[in-house]
């Protein structure tokens, strides 16, 4: 089952993970999700985007 | 010199000459006294004369007394007036046309007194700010000041009028409260004698001045403040100027928060003071000095104000005046009581400062955060509520972490020189601690280099840290 990012983020933020080449949905595994927000640098706008889609799994 | 010493010495003229002018002022009213008694004896009324007409022989007494103050030249617009309204001739009414008159023959005495007290104080003012400021040699400054220089200055600050007008408006007052008395012992048909009198006239002459050691009050001890701080800086170009509060056990909010605060005398002042109408510091601006505002004496509530302000602003740390101030509205019971032991503080330990500085950025971000979550950060781990923290908390916990990470080196040999408020914000909330973020930092099995954020990575746990050395940020895997 995938988890679906665009569901969760408002367009500022799908905007921000465009940026730094992030697919907008992975499988439903926190494991599989943790590397994908490690892959971005981390500054308060990433950090926002990790709470939301860490809660929402 | 103290700041208690130079207000000591600002006044003490002043003080002095409000003294002398008090025994005056209590000559011209022991004289309306006797003259109230006097006009009681003179038209020798009964009861039931009051509501009468006046009978001829009377009206003739009254057309020769209007004459007579026609040509004493003691007839004002409002008197004028109150002669032309009372058209209907009753001995009562026309009791309280030759009350108002008593007054107002005394009225020039006194204006005159008023004058001569505040030529005087402004000139002994200007001569100290002549002395202050060097200006012995030079001539293109007035020698003395004139009445005409000052008179626009003695504004009386309660209801904001100048001098001539408010001494007409509290001897009306005045011949009011007279009559009425005159009356009443008419009414009461007792014979009208000094004690009757005496605790009133006390009274309207203690609305003019009043001069009891601490309690000085009355119109002219205001005016006299007033006038002797604007004739200290307004004849001359701009300069700074320092605001001197006397404190003791009377000082008031606004008086201690202006407390040696440097203003500029003809530009521009943006300033933090206490007001009692926020009842909280507030911000204000103003051009130069503004008598009450800045300039004492201060109202936003009146008081009998003493502080006043001096040109003398060269003391150890004045410019850290600014922030002392403003640092006082955020977090007051972390500074020093007064200004001279923050400054010493402050010169003699590097730290200090800094760690003031951040502590006044750390309240300004707490207070953000407490009124946006209620007081509450949430614990993202557990989901649960942590309970409300208080600032004396918050604050140890803040210092205790960034004592700990500073200094410290990362894996690549980046040195730890700051940490910000959201960072430790989430320490909290994440329950992150600093056995985490020292792996996360120094241990780490994995790195990823950004263009300006290194993301340090230790088992479940992920820190920013900006290239400079700032911790931005961390994340926590939940488990």
């Amino acid at each position: 089952m995938m988890y679906n990012f665009e569901e969760i983020l408002d367009e500022k933020e799908i905007e921000i993970l465009k940026q730094y080449n992030i697919p907008l949905q992975c499988e439903r595994n926190m494991d599989v999700l943790w590397e994908l927000l490690c892959s971005m640098p981390l500054t308060e706008e990433v950090e926002i985007i990790a709470d939301k889609l860490m809660d929402n799994l | 010199m103290t700041n208690e010493q130079l207000i000591q010495e600002r006044w003490k003229y002043t003080d002095n000459q409000l003294k002398l002018t008090e025994r005056k002022f209590q000559d011209i009213f022991k004289d309306i006294r006797d003259e109230l008694i006097e006009l009681f004896k003179e038209l020798n009324l009964k009861r039931d004369d009051l509501n009468k007409v006046i009978s001829s022989s009377f009206k003739r007494t009254y057309e020769r007394k209007k004459r007579e103050w026609k040509q004493n030249n003691i007839i004002t617009p409002y008197f004028q007036f109150l002669i032309n309204t009372t058209t209907k001739l009753t001995y009562s009414n026309v009791l309280k046309i030759f009350v108002f008159a008593i007054y107002m023959k005394y009225q020039k005495q006194e204006f005159d007194e008023c004058k001569s007290l505040l030529v005087k104080v402004a000139n002994n003012i200007y001569k100290q700010a002549k002395e202050d400021l060097n200006l012995k040699q030079k001539k293109e400054y007035k020698e003395d000041l004139l009445w005409k220089n000052i008179r626009n200055w003695a504004i009386i600050q309660t209801i904001n009028v100048p001098l001539e007008e408010y001494l007409g408006i509290l001897n009306q007052e005045a011949s009011d409260e007279a009559s009425r008395t005159i009356i009443q012992a008419i009414k009461q048909e007792v014979i009208l004698d000094e004690s009757m009198l005496s605790k009133m006239i006390e009274k309207q002459k203690h609305r003019l001045i009043s001069v009891n050691g601490e309690k000085d009050s009355g119109m002219l001890e205001n005016a006299s403040r007033t006038v002797g701080n604007k004739a200290y800086y307004m004849s001359f170009p701009n300069h700074v100027v320092r605001f001197v509060a006397e404190v003791d056990n009377h000082t008031t909010k606004m008086c201690l928060s202006l407390d040696n605060q440097l203003f500029n005398t003809k530009e521009w002042n943006i300033f933090y003071r206490y007001s009692d109408f926020y009842k909280d510091q507030h911000k204000f601006s103003c051009k130069g000095l503004e008598v009450g505002l800045n300039l004492p004496p201060i109202s936003d509530h009146f008081h009998w104000c003493r502080s006043t302000i001096t040109y003398n602003i060269n003391y150890n740390g004045v410019e850290y005046l600014a922030e002392y101030n403003q640092m006082k509205s955020l977090i007051d019971e972390y500074l020093p009581d007064n200004f001279e032991e923050y400054a010493e503080k402050v010169l003699k330990d590097d730290n200090y400062h800094s760690r003031m500085k951040n502590l006044e950025s750390l309240k300004k971000h707490f207070n953000k955060r407490f009124l946006m979550n209620n007081g509450k950060f949430q614990d993202k781990s557990t989901r649960k509520k942590l309970e409300a923290i208080t600032f004396d908390d918050y604050q140890l916990g803040y210092f205790n972490l960034r004592d700990s990470l500073y200094g410290l080196k990362t894996s690549d040999d980046i040195v730890i020189n700051d940490i910000s408020f959201h960072f430790y914000d989430r320490t909290l909330e994440r329950n992150i601690d600093l056995d985490e973020i020292k792996n996360a930092l120094v241990n780490n099995d994995t790195r990823q280099y950004n263009s300006d954020i290194i993301n340090y990575r230790y088992n479940y746990v992920n820190i920013g840290v900006s290239k400079d050395g700032n911790i931005t940020t961390g994340i926590k895997k939940e488990k």
